[in-house]
C-alpha cells in the first residue's frame, strides 16, 4: 500500500503460517471494502488477509465497528450495492474468487458450500413465512430434494440444533420463538446443506450466558463431526479462547493481530490486543472485577489510513505511528502483529 | 377470528346508530328548504302546504325516529318480503302496501330503489378505475422500488407526483378535449342507457367508459404506486432479505415471494380502506363524464335539499366505512401471523 517494502509483507500474511500445509478452504487476500455515503466514503475494510483450514476455527475479535461484520460479507457479497463498493481483493474457494464469480455460480455457493449466521436472530428470519418453509429452502434449491424428503431432513436439522418437537414447530412462525430458539434456527438454516466453510456473525452475542454455552457445545459438536471450517466473529475473548484455533484481533479495518490462540492469551504482542485482554475481568484477581474499557474513541475511517488507526488511543505510540500505517510483521511463524513496535530492527 | 369479527358487529351497531343521529342533526342544522327549487310563482300557502305532506315540520326527533323506523325496519322488511316471494314464507312479511318507505323528495321515488338504480354505473366506472389503478401501481411500486433512482423509478416518481397533484376535473376535460373533440375516438359524455347485449355494443360500453376509467385511475395509481414502493424499501432494507440472500435463494423469488408477502400487508390494508370510496363516487369525474352514478345522486340530493336522500346515502357510506374497516382488520390479521384478534 504505502512502499515497496511494506508490500511484501502484505503478502507474507496471506499465506497461513502455523497450520500444515495443505491447500486452505478459503483464502481471503487483501479484500478493501468501502462505503459511498452522503457524508464520504467510509473505508470499513482496509486490506484484510486470512485463510482457513478445513475443519479449522479461526475466532475474529475486534470492538464494535471495526469492520468484522462487512469483511465476512463482502465474501459472499451479500452487502447491498450501493452503497457498499468491494474495491480491492479476492477470497478464494475451491479455486475459484468468490468475488469475481457471476450471480448464478455465487448463488450456489451461498447456503449450499458456504453458510451464513448472521448477527442479530431476531431479525434475519422472515417473519410471514414458517420456519419449515424458511428451513427447506436451501435444501430444495442445493440439494434439489422434494417436498418429503426437504421435511424430514429439516426435521433432523432442527434435533440437531437441539428443539425439541421439532416436527410441530415446523410450521410455527418465527415470532412464536425465543430469541435463543430463532438462532438455533438459523443455524440450522447456514448448516442445512453441509457447508464446508460458516461463517457465524456473533451466533451468541444476543443469547443469554447458558444459551451461549449450549449453542458453542454444538458448533464444537459439529466441526469434530463434519470438519466444517468456521470462522467465528465475537466481541468476547473469553468464547475464543474456548474454541478456536486461531485468532484474528480487528481494529479500524484492518487485521492488527493474527496469531494461534497460545501465542495470542501467552503474549499478546499488538497493544491493541493487550488492552483488549487487559479488559476481561479477572478471575484471579477476586476484588478487581470491574470491567474495563480501552480510553479513547474508535477511529472515523473516513478516509484511507494514512496512519495506525489506534494511534490516538495508543500508550506506547511513537511518532511513526502517526506518520505511516504498519504491515503486518512476522513475530515468529505463529503469529503477526502490525505495529511498528516490531520493525525496531527489521524495516526500513 | 369468528367471535372477534361477531363482536366487532355488535360494536358497530351503537356506533352507527350515533352517526346516523349526528347525520341527521347535521343535515337539520344546514339551511335549506326543499321547496327551494320551485317555481317563483308558487305562493307561500302553498310552499308551507308541501312542507307539511313532506313532514317538513314535525319536531326533529319525530323526523328521525320515522328515518330509522323506516329504514331500519320496513326497508329490510320490503327485502325479505321479495326474496320470500312465491316461497312457503310468503306471507310472513307481506305487507308492503303498509309499511312506509324512505322516500326521496324530490323524485318522490323509494330512495333504496334510487340507490339501487345508480349503483351498476358507479361500480363498473370507479370500481374499475380502482382495479385497474391497482394492477398498474403494484408493478410499477416493486419495479421502482427494487430499482430505486433508476430512470423508470425517477420517471414513476415524476408521473406520480403530476398525477397526484393535478386534480381530476382539469385531466378529465383535457382528456375530453384531447380523445373526443380532437381526435373524435371517444364519447365524452357517458350513456346509461346502453344496453350490453352484443360484441358492438360491448365495444362501445368499453370506450364510454375508457376515459373516466383512465382518469380515476391514474389518481389511483400515482398514490398506489407510492405507497407499495415505500412499503417494499420498507422491507428490501430488513435483515431476512440478506437471509434469503445468504441461502442462495434467485433474485426474482428473494423479491417476488420473501420481500412481496410482507410489503403487500399495509398495502392491501390501505385498499380495503379505500373501497368505501368507490361506492361514495367519484364525484367530480361522474359529473364531467355525465355517469348518473351516486356520486351525482348525492349531488343532486344536496341541491334540492332532499334531506331522506341525503341522510340514507350518508348513512350507507358510514356503514360500508365501519364495515371495510373491520375487513381490513381482519385481513391484516391473515396476512400477518404475528397478529392473532381472540
Ligand atoms: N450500510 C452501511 N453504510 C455505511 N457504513 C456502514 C454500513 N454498514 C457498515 N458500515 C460501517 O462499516 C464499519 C464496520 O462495520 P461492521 O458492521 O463491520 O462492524 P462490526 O465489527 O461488525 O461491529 P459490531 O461488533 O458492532 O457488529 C463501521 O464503521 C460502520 O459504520
Ligand atoms: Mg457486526
Amino acid at each position: 500500500m504505502s512502499s515497496v517494502g511494506v508490500s511484501k509483507f502484505e503478502d507474507l500474511s496471506a499465506v497461513p503460517s502455523n497450520v500444515t500445509d495443505t491447500e486452505p478452504v478459503l483464502a481471503v487476500e487483501n479484500l478493501e471494502t468501502i462505503f459511498h455515503t452522503q457524508d464520504g466514503k467510509v473505508h470499513a475494510v482496509n486490506g484484510v488477509s486470512f485463510s482457513l483450514q478445513a475443519g479449522e476455527l479461526l475466532g475474529v475479535v475486534g470492538e464494535s465497528g471495526s469492520g468484522k461484520s462487512v469483511t465476512m460479507m463482502s465474501c459472499l457479497k451479500l452487502l447491498p450495492m450501493p452503497p457498499a463498493e468491494i474495491v480491492n481483493g479476492s477470497a478464494t474457494f475451491q479455486g475459484r474468487d468468490l468475488l469475481e464469480l457471476n450471480i448464478q455460480d455465487l448463488r450456489e455457493v451461498r447456503g449450499g458450500d458456504i453458510g451464513f449466521i448472521f448477527q442479530d436472530p431476531m431479525t434475519s428470519l422472515n417473519p410471514v413465512f414458517t420456519i419449515g418453509f424458511q428451513l427447506m429452502e436451501p435444501l430444495r434449491i442445493h440439494l434439489g430434494m422434494n417436498k418429503r424428503e426437504a421435511r424430514e431432513r429439516a426435521i433432523e436439522l432442527l434435533q440437531l440444533v437441539g428443539i425439541p418437537s421439532a416436527d410441530q414447530r415446523l410450521k410455527d412462525f418465527p415470532h412464536q420463538f425465543s430469541g435463543g430458539m430463532r438462532q438455533r434456527v438459523m443455524i440450522a438454516i447456514a448448516l442445512a446443506c453441509d457447508p464446508k466453510v460458516l461463517f457465524a456473525d456473533e451466533p451468541t452475542t444476543a443469547l443469554d450466558v447458558t444459551v451461549q454455552a449450549q449453542i458453542i457445545e454444538l458448533v464444537k459438536d459439529l466441526r469434530e463431526k463434519f470438519g466444517t471450517a468456521i470462522i467465528w466473529v465475537t466481541h468476547d475473548l473469553g468464547v475464543v479462547a474456548g474454541i478456536a484455533d486461531r485468532v484474528a484481533v480487528m481494529y479500524g479495518g484492518q487485521i492488527v493481530e493474527y496469531a494461534d490462540v497460545e501465542s495470542l492469551y501467552n503474549n499478546p504482542r499488538h497493544p491493541y490486543t493487550q488492552a483488549l485482554l487487559e479488559t476481561l475481568p479477572s478471575h484471579e484477581g477476586g476484588r478487581d472485577r470491574r470491567l474495563r474499557s480501552i480510553p479513547g474513541q474508535a477511529p472515523s475511517l473516513t478516509a484511507a489510513l494514512t496512519s495506525c488507526p489506534f494511534a490516538p488511543r495508543c500508550t506506547q505510540a511513537h511518532e511513526r505511528c502517526h506518520a505511516q500505517n504498519p504491515p503486518l510483521f512476522e513475530v515468529n511463524e505463529n503469529q503477526q502483529s502490525r505495529c511498528w513496535l516490531e520493525a525496531e530492527d527489521s524495516v526500513v | 377470528m369468528g367471535s372477534y369479527a361477531i363482536r366487532r358487529l355488535l360494536f358497530a351497531i351503537p356506533t352507527l346508530l350515533v352517526i346516523s343521529f349526528i347525520v341527521f342533526g347535521i343535515l337539520d342544522l344546514a339551511p335549506g328548504d326543499p321547496t327551494g327549487q320551485l317555481p317563483l310563482t308558487i305562493p307561500p300557502e302553498v310552499r308551507e302546504q308541501i312542507r307539511e305532506a313532506l313532514g317538513f315540520n314535525q319536531p326533529f326527533i319525530v323526523r328521525y325516529g320515522l328515518w330509522l323506523q323506516q329504514f331500519l325496519i320496513n326497508e329490510p322488511l320490503n327485502l325479505l318480503e321479495k326474496t320470500c316471494d312465491g316461497t312457503w314464507c310468503a306471507d310472513w312479511f307481506a305487507s308492503s302496501e303498509t309499511r312506509l318507505r324512505v322516500t326521496s323528495w324530490s323524485t318522490r321515488s323509494p330512495v333504496v330503489d334510487l340507490i339501487i338504480e345508480r349503483t351498476p354505473q358507479t361500480l363498473w366506472v370507479v370500481g374499475m378505475s380502482y382495479v385497474v389503478g391497482i394492477l398498474i401501481a403494484i408493478p410499477i411500486g416493486i419495479v421502482s422500488a427494487y430499482k430505486q433512482y433508476s430512470i423508470f423509478d425517477q420517471v414513476g416518481t415524476f408521473i406520480s407526483m403530476i398525477g397526484f397533484s393535478v386534480p381530476t376535473f382539469f385531466t378529465g376535460v383535457l382528456m375530453i378535449v384531447i380523445f373526443s373533440v380532437q381526435l373524435g375516438w371517444f364519447p365524452s359524455v357517458y350513456d346509461t342507457t346502453l344496453v350490453v347485449n352484443d360484441w358492438p355494443s360491448f365495444w362501445l360500453q368499453v370506450k364510454q367508459m375508457i376515459m373516466p376509467v383512465m382518469v380515476l385511475a391514474l389518481f389511483n395509481a400515482s398514490q398506489l404506486s407510492r405507497f407499495m414502493r415505500a412499503s417494499m424499501l420498507d422491507n428490501l432494507s430488513q435483515d431476512y432479505v440478506r437471509t434469503a440472500r445468504a441461502k442462495g435463494v434467485a433474485e426474482k423469488i428473494v423479491l417476488l415471494v420473501h420481500v412481496l408477502r410482507n410489503s403487500l400487508i399495509p398495502v392491501i390494508t390501505v385498499i380495503a380502506l379505500s373501497i368505501p370510496q368507490i361506492f361514495g363516487g367519484a364525484i367530480i369525474t361522474e359529473q364531467i363524464f355525465r355517469v348518473n352514478g351516486l356520486g351525482a345522486l348525492l349531488i343532486n340530493g344536496i341541491q334540492s335539499a332532499d334531506y331522506p336522500l341525503v341522510q340514507t346515502l350518508t348513512f350507507l357510506f358510514a356503514v360500508l366505512i365501519v364495515l371495510f374497516n373491520l375487513i381490513a382488520d381482519l385481513l391484516y390479521g391473515m396476512l400477518d401471523p404475528r397478529i392473532r384478534y381472540d
